[in-house]
């Protein structure tokens, strides 16, 4: 358990970093990058997989936690090993630390 | 856009998996590098698409997470290339189809004329079509360079032209040959008016120099109409005056002379002529496809209503079993006649008028033509035609300055 607590602060620390230095996170840090286009698709890059799918609700692991999209008549457009497409009507996206 | 169509062509699979762990299962076949696309979800089964090589890995996924897993649908180019040998007459209609429209894009199927204002298009597009160039020509047997090679020396007031195809229209770009505009002459140098032909003068406007003639005289090529030598005396004095001091200016001599011109013109009219008939000049061309000995009207009308003539080209060549037959169908000229004298001296007037307003400049006018029957043969009218034009006869002629005149 400490020594995921120190790995945490040690990513908070090199987060803190990166943002100093104006370096992308998602290039260094393996974070997710979720892309939302208007309520009708939702694109999440590096993923680490589907967790949940339903027309209301999909969840997909990312790096640190779930990214949680929810609506109505969701489908899953495209899933590939760096992203995974979601459309329908959006309702929400929240982001949960896992 | 690439994607859809690369999945397409390589083929698809549409899975209905059923059971506890799906979000797994499409997990595990994207991480095996295969997409999961298109994924719906039903409360008691998931569907989804993959492409056609990933069904061998989505079935051990499958097995391993204990799933169900059925092909529900199949699509892409394999599976209609599948379904086409299984119906030989459907792959014969499909290869039938892309031969035709392969055929229809090998064809020039208009022909547009830009970049011409003073010659008339249904004029270039005539040239055009006695060089091989109309709609119906086959492009690989169209030769654009000797099109636009051969246009300016068919119509001499062209400069110059292009052939441009783009699909099945093909474009001809032309350009005119202008007249060199008189702000192009150089200005300083002093010039009179003279004539370009003999004529009857009618009216005279100088803008620059001193007028030579008045209305009513005679005048013959090079006489000077408007002098760019001007006399003038000193203020004060009266030009009528012999005794006044006389100075003189040299200026570049502008105007216009209109004068009544004469040309004669000898006109040779054909005896004998084929009549018009409401289907002279109509014709259309088709298409036919030779097959051992049997033809198959492919494009065009089957029987024209009016007697015809066809002239064919083949392809690959006539004696091939196999052929492509272009038809030119043209109404039968009708039976020659005798042409009356006066329908000879009109056609004979008509001639000459056209070839003189042909080459009259801006502004002129044809005033009247007479014709005079002078020869008469079994074969032909000889006419003599006097065609009176109203035009500017002035063109202007350099002289040196310090020139002794």
């Amino acid at each position: 358990m400490a020594s995921g607590r120190g790995a945490t602060r040690v990513r908070g620390r090199l987060a803190r970093l990166y943002a100093a230095l104006e370096i992308p996170g998602d290039l260094v840090l393996d974070l997710a990058r979720v892309s939302v286009l208007g309520a009708a698709q939702a694109l999440v890059e590096n993923h680490r997989g589907l967790l949940e799918y339903r027309p209301e609700a999909v969840a997909i692991a990312v790096s640190g936690g779930t990214v949680r999209i929810e609506g109505e008549e969701l489908e899953i457009g495209v899933v590939t090993p760096e992203e995974v497409t979601v459309v329908g009507r959006l309702r929400r996206i929240e982001f949960e630390r896992g | 856009m690439a994607e859809k169509v690369g999945r397409w062509l390589s083929g698809w699979v549409r899975v209905e998996a059923r059971g506890a762990r799906l979000a797994e299962l499409v997990s595990a076949v994207a991480r095996a590098g295969h997409p999961v696309f298109a994924a719906r979800a039903a409360p008691d089964a998931w569907t989804f698409s993959a492409p056609r090589g990933a069904l061998p890995a989505i079935e051990a996924e499958a097995l391993r997470l204990g799933l169900s897993v059925r092909v529900v649908g199949r699509g892409g180019l394999p599976e209609l290339a599948r379904r086409l040998a299984r119906h030989p007459s459907l792959l014969a209609f499909g290869l039938g189809l892309a031969l035709l429209l392969w055929l229809a894009s090998s064809f020039v199927w208009i022909v547009a004329v830009e970049g011409a204002s003073e010659v008339p298009a249904p004029a270039i597009l005539a040239a055009a079509r006695d060089l091989g160039l109309a709609p119906g020509a086959f492009r690989p047997s169209l030769d654009r360079d000797r099109v636009a090679r051969l246009l300016p020396v068919l119509i001499p007031r062209l400069s110059w032209a292009t052939v441009s195809l783009r699909g099945t229209r093909a474009v001809i770009r032309v350009a005119e040959e202008a007249e060199p505009p008189p702000e192009l002459l150089p200005a300083s140098r002093p010039a009179d008016l003279v004539a370009r032909r003999d004529g009857l003068v009618t009216d005279v406007l100088a803008l620059a120099g001193q007028p030579a003639v008045r209305p009513g005289d005679i005048v013959a090529k090079g006489q000077v109409l408007v002098r760019g030598r001007v006399e003038a005396v000193p203020r004060g004095y009266d030009p009528a005056d012999p005794r006044a001091p006389r100075m003189t200016m040299d200026v570049r001599a502008r105007g216009e002379v209109r004068a009544r011109v004469w040309y004669h013109r000898y006109v040779e009219v054909p005896a004998r002529a084929r009549a018009a008939t409401p289907a002279q000049g109509r014709g259309f061309t088709r298409y036919r496809l030779d097959v051992f000995g049997r033809s198959l009207i492919l494009w065009g009308r089957r029987e024209p209503p009016f007697p015809f003539v066809v002239s064919e080209r083949a392809w690959p060549s006539p004696t091939s079993p196999v052929a492509l037959v272009r038809e030119d169908v043209r109404a039968e000229a009708p039976p020659a006649r005798e042409v009356s004298p006066d329908e000879a001296l009109a056609a004979a007037r008509r001639t000459a008028v056209a070839e003189v307003a042909g080459g009259l400049g801006r502004g002129a006018r044809v005033v009247r033509a007479t014709a005079e029957l002078v020869v008469r043969t079994a074969d032909v009218y000889g006419v003599a035609v006097l065609v009176e034009t109203e035009e500017d006869i002035a063109e202007t002629r350099e002289f040196a300055p310090s020139a002794s005149r």
